[in-house]
């Protein structure tokens, strides 16, 4: 990791109950959690709930991040991500609600030159592995994060059957895995 | 149980951290990694790994109603909060209570010489940390009026922060009272005031909360709970 992260110093504050900093903390990220839950649960109501819900969470436990495991919005967003497959599994999601903004679209792997240079290095090197999948692999791979949809709701939604949704999955990480490895020299 | 072969156990953790395992599968993922250090390496890395997908995701704002709801559910938290909870108490389990009555058994037995003045039975308390490994053990003199607080094992404690400990009424409701700040290490005797004192006699539990330098600001606490145990004997 370069330099200090300035969300793990707010964490850090977070956890010695300093109230400043959870605001601050939730100025920053609320925006692209909030996005992240709505592109998951495809509901503006739940996905507030949740949003709410992992924040509170985050207030109790912030004494657990541990800056050693992982950078902070990594930890914030799995604790968004887990909520909200949480929130899926109380209340099952309705298809095609009419209240579904545009963040629920699975992004493009390949966006203009512009935001791909606003990405942080780490993030350019997973997308170009991403680009060197087999398409079926990478829509696959998109569908399950941006989503969160099983591989039974893949299946559906793919009009695929549902082993070859998942070995479509399987071959994708694994592949992943080795291009992200073998660009960084295994450590 | 043994751990399925490095890339099969890796590909679970990836599909976890994609989201794709689901319901008790995740379920016992999730206990497998909060037990054993190697799932719990390989769900890190792969989180670190995918969660860079969030940076193609554009940012939606939330409306401000749910910054104002989490806002209300802290300052209640604060104000009404542990010591009221069910977690609390849970945490106050009968472990703590058996350390405690061992502890007060052996400490009756050796007490030496009889007390000039009148007795007040001893009060005792093992404060485990949220693994229930016992930290301090705090008790009462004879005289009900001097607590001392015995450290079993140095505590890491974040700078800029204190630990504050209380005494927490054995009726619901009741707002916890705080018996001052207690180091990491070393141990110490707190005399108490005649309000601490008329509190201790029908205490139900101790617990050290972590505050900001200093102590709480409010005179209750309000960072977490880190240790927490049992007081028994008194009247009790």
């Amino acid at each position: 990791m370069a330099g200090p992260d300035p969300l793990a110093e707010l964490i850090l504050a977070t956890a010695r109950g300093d109230r400043a900093a959870f605001a601050r903390l939730y100025e920053l990220t609320s925006p692209k959690l909030f996005s992240l839950a709505v592109g998951i649960l495809k509901r503006r109501d739940w996905a507030e709930e949740t949003l709410q819900e992992s924040f509170l969470r985050l207030w109790r436990s912030a004494h657990r991040f541990d800056p050693a495991r992982g950078s902070a919005m990594s930890w914030m967003i799995t604790i968004v991500r887990n909520g909200a497959l949480t929130a899926l599994q109380r209340r099952p999601r309705e298809v095609a609600s009419e209240d579904l903004p545009a963040a629920a679209d699975v992004p493009d792997s390949s966006p203009d030159p512009l935001e791909q240079a606003m990405r942080s290095s780490a993030a350019r090197a997973l997308f170009e592995c991403l680009n060197g999948l087999d398409e079926t692999q990478r829509k696959a791979i998109l569908l399950a994060y941006y989503e969160g949809l099983t591989h039974v709701e893949m299946a559906a939604r793919l009009v695929t059957p549902l082993g070859t949704v998942k070995s479509w999955i399987r071959r994708g990480l694994v592949h992943l895995k080795d291009c992200l490895e073998g660009r960084h020299g295994s450590p | 149980m043994a751990r399925p072969d490095p890339e099969k156990r890796q590909l679970i953790a990836a599909e976890y951290a994609l989201g794709t395992l689901r319901g008790a599968a995740r379920r016992r993922f999730e206990k497998l990694r909060a037990d054993d250090a190697v799932y719990c390496h390989d769900a890190d890395e792969w989180e670190n790994r995918l969660n860079l997908l969030a940076e193609a995701v554009p940012e939606v704002m939330p409306p401000d109603s749910v910054w104002q709801r989490i806002e209300q559910s802290i300052d209640m938290s604060t104000v009404r909060s542990w010591w009221d909870s069910p977690g609390f108490w849970r945490g106050v389990s009968a472990v703590s209570v058996a350390a405690a009555a061992a502890l007060l058994a052996l400490f009756i037995q050796t007490r030496p010489v009889p007390p000039p003045a009148p007795v007040i039975p001893s009060q005792v308390a093992v404060l485990n940390d949220q693994q229930q490994h016992p930290a301090w053990i705090i008790r009462s003199d004879f005289t009900g009026h001097v607590v001392s607080v015995e450290s079993l094992r140095p505590q890491d404690q974040p700078a800029g922060t204190s630990y504050e400990l209380w005494l927490i009424p054995s009726t619901k409701g009741q707002p916890p009272v705080s018996l001052g700040l207690i180091a990491g290490s070393g141990d110490k005797q707190i005399a108490l005031n005649p309000g601490q004192f008329d509190t201790l006699r029908n205490a139900a539990a101790m617990a050290v909360s972590l505050e900001p330098t200093g102590g709480s600001p409010t005179g209750l606490p309000t960072g977490p709970v880190l240790y927490q145990g049992a007081l028994i004997g008194g009247s009790t």
